[in-house]
């Protein structure tokens, strides 16, 4: 696990995006790391369904360094799985307010939605976003992730049934 | 207001008032025309079928005004 | 050849999408609501056509004088007999609408095939009840299409005499024709709402009705469109008179218009072909499994030690693939050691999304391809990049 690491002074905000498979197409839009090309500080990762997304994951990519976190799922009603995306709405929504209460502002956390080939709005999204995380500068309330030994009921789960 | 909304305002007004017109055309035609006309029951079809549209249009008109509809999916 | 075709029609299909969701909020777009549609007009024809009973008479004499007198004299009679008949066109037009698009967009997978199946069987019903509808008018066209229908029924090797002589409610037409007619029509329209019923089962909130705003509409347009072009009837059917041209109702006629120009057992087989071709579909998917990449992360698995019977999972599953058991033995951390309930997946239901894992809080489910330290792993590497 990494331990924080400390923005880069006055670069580009790290940010981390997760992309469900359905919703807009990263093919040509990235290099082979996940970084997209046009904001090379942004990273994707892919994923079934931007249901599948845990919200601890996210509050976890804050912890490890990232200025922002952002998920992408299908057009609100064409979700491939139906209600994928309304969910994860939900979700991000509470999390928002869950770590306001330690004073992490919410815009660190967005949900779009963006269909297979949405993807001029998708980049000026994302572009709108790296700008006012810019603004926002690095997270402040979000602590340090500790150390594995502390998380006991962490390691029986990975052990699970594969 | 915006531009854009007072645009979809007026739309509205005047769907509304399409819609009423048609309203008064069915109850007009019930008051004054004996029962036995077959155009008439079409003609009054035809208004019936316009109110439902009108009224349709007039949600959707609404919607993106954003005066009804969960707010949160125009984000 | 077939994958490619798909991919360019999964193309154009989104492609039409982003131009109606910059007109419509995405939620409201129509062609999202597809299958509520159908049922819409379902419904809708269900309300006229119970209309239309009363008044209808089965008999080879009265039959077309009972529609023109529904038509003609009694108030509004011709506005809902035109509201059946296009309300069924739209019908069949919204079904295939729905066909369409989740066949370009592979939402047959896994254990999707099962509203695929009934589906498909509910287009062949649907279908079948338009074409007894317009023999009920028992005008010269209601009378031609029994005809070429029946030539087509005996066309089939084996059983084709059988067949035939059910439709027809025996050797020959006579004065019991119609009432069979009419039962053919009524019971498979019934029928429908039970595939209906199996086309439900597997999913969690269906989209039954599509929204408010469209349902407006759609009732608004079926009405004026009645109102504008009357639904009418040709002469009254006589047995044996020679056929002349007359109107074909694409959606439904269409066989039949061609039983004018082609042998009746090519029809026949070219339907039987095309339909056994849908039934087919989800079992001929477009990709391989192993290019199927995270989309075929494996069927969810729960980690027992871990659930506490919260049922947030069985809320969010949207294909009712989760269940919730008496627990038969405590979990192993503290916070599962006292749950009265246990989540167990059910395999042959689960389409492998993951929602279910986003649901969870207590890390008690995981999908075997992309399981939570994968996740914690690229989180890491991309943080580090």
């Amino acid at each position: 696990m990494t331990d924080h690491v400390p923005a880069p002074g006055g670069g580009a905000p790290r940010v981390v995006g997760f992309v469900c498979d359905w919703a807009v197409s990263t093919a040509g839009l990235t290099d082979a790391a996940g970084r997209l090309l046009a904001h090379p500080s942004v990273v994707l990762i892919q994923v079934p369904c931007s249901g599948f997304i845990r919200p601890s994951w996210l509050e976890e990519t804050l912890r490890a360094g990232a200025e922002g976190v952002f998920v992408v799922g299908c057009p609100y009603g064409d979700c491939l799985n139906r209600e994928g995306n309304y969910l994860m709405r939900e979700r991000i929504e509470q999390l928002q307010r869950r770590l306001q209460r330690r004073k992490v502002e919410p815009e660190r956390l967005s949900m779009l939605a963006h269909g297979l080939h949405d993807r001029e709005a998708f980049l000026a999204d994302v572009g709108a976003l790296v700008e006012a995380l810019g603004r926002l500068g690095a997270a402040a309330g979000v602590r340090p992730v500790p150390p594995r030994a502390a998380v006991p009921s962490a390691a029986p789960a990975e052990e699970g049934n594969p | 207001m915006g531009a854009e909304r007072a645009r979809y305002a007026a739309a509205v007004f005047a769907l509304a008032g399409i819609g009423a017109a048609c309203a008064v055309v069915i109850v007009l035609g019930e008051i004054l025309g004996s029962p036995q006309r077959p155009w008439f029951w079409q003609a009054g079809g035809a208004a019936l079928g316009l109110i439902f549209v009108v009224y349709g249009l007039i949600l959707l008109l609404l919607r993106k005004m954003g005066l009804i509809g969960p707010r949160r999916a125009e984000r | 050849m077939y994958r490619r075709t798909l991919s360019a029609l999964l193309r154009w299909t989104l492609r039409l999408d982003v131009f109606i969701n910059r007109v419509w909020p995405s939620d409201l777009n129509p062609l999202y609501y597809t299958g509520g549609f159908a049922n819409l007009f379902l419904f809708i024809l269900v309300l006229s056509g119970l209309f239309i009973f009363f008044y209808y008479v089965p008999s080879l004499g009265g039959a077309h004088a009972s529609v023109a007198y529904l038509t003609e004299q009694v108030p509004y009679g011709g506005l809902i007999r035109g509201i059946h008949r296009y309300a069924a066109d739209a019908f069949i037009v919204s079904a295939l609408l729905h066909l369409f698009r989740n066949w370009f967009t592979d939402r047959y997978l896994f254990s999707r095939d099962s509203p695929w199946i009934s589906g498909m069987f509910m287009l062949l019903l649907g279908g079948f009840v338009g074409v007894t509808g317009y023999i009920l008018v028992w005008d010269d066209r209601g009378l031609a299409v029994l005809s070429v229908f029946v030539d087509m029924l005996q066309s089939i090797p084996g059983a084709g005499d059988s067949l035939a002589a059910l439709l027809v409610g025996g050797p020959g037409l006579w004065e019991g024709t119609l009432p069979r007619v009419l039962l053919l029509h009524v019971g498979p329209a019934s029928a429908l709402y039970l595939l209906l019923w199996w086309h439900y089962v597997r999913l969690r909130h269906p989209k039954v009705w599509p929204p408010a705003t469209w349902v407006l509409i759609s009732l608004g347009v079926v009405t004026l469109l009645a109102a504008l072009v009357p639904a009418v009837s040709g002469t009254p059917a006589v047995p044996g008179a020679a056929p002349r041209a007359m109107a074909v109702d694409v959606f439904f006629l269409l066989p039949f218009w061609l039983a004018g120009y082609l042998p009746s057992m090519v029809i026949v087989g070219a339907v039987a072909v095309l339909f056994a071709a849908g039934f087919v579909i989800p079992y001929v998917s477009r990709e391989p499994p192993r290019q199927m990449g995270v989309r075929h992360a494996g069927v969810a698995q729960v980690v027992d030690g871990n659930c506490t019977g919260c049922e947030l999972c069985y809320y969010d599953c949207p294909y009712n693939a989760i269940v919730m058991v008496p627990s038969p033995y405590p979990g192993l951390t503290r916070a599962a050691a006292n749950r009265k309930l246990l989540a167990v997946v059910i395999d042959s239901r689960c389409v492998e999304c993951g929602i279910c894992i986003g649901a969870c809080p207590f890390e008690a489910l995981e999908l075997p391809g992309l399981l939570e330290a994968d996740v914690r792993q690229r989180v890491a590497e991309a943080v580090r990049a």
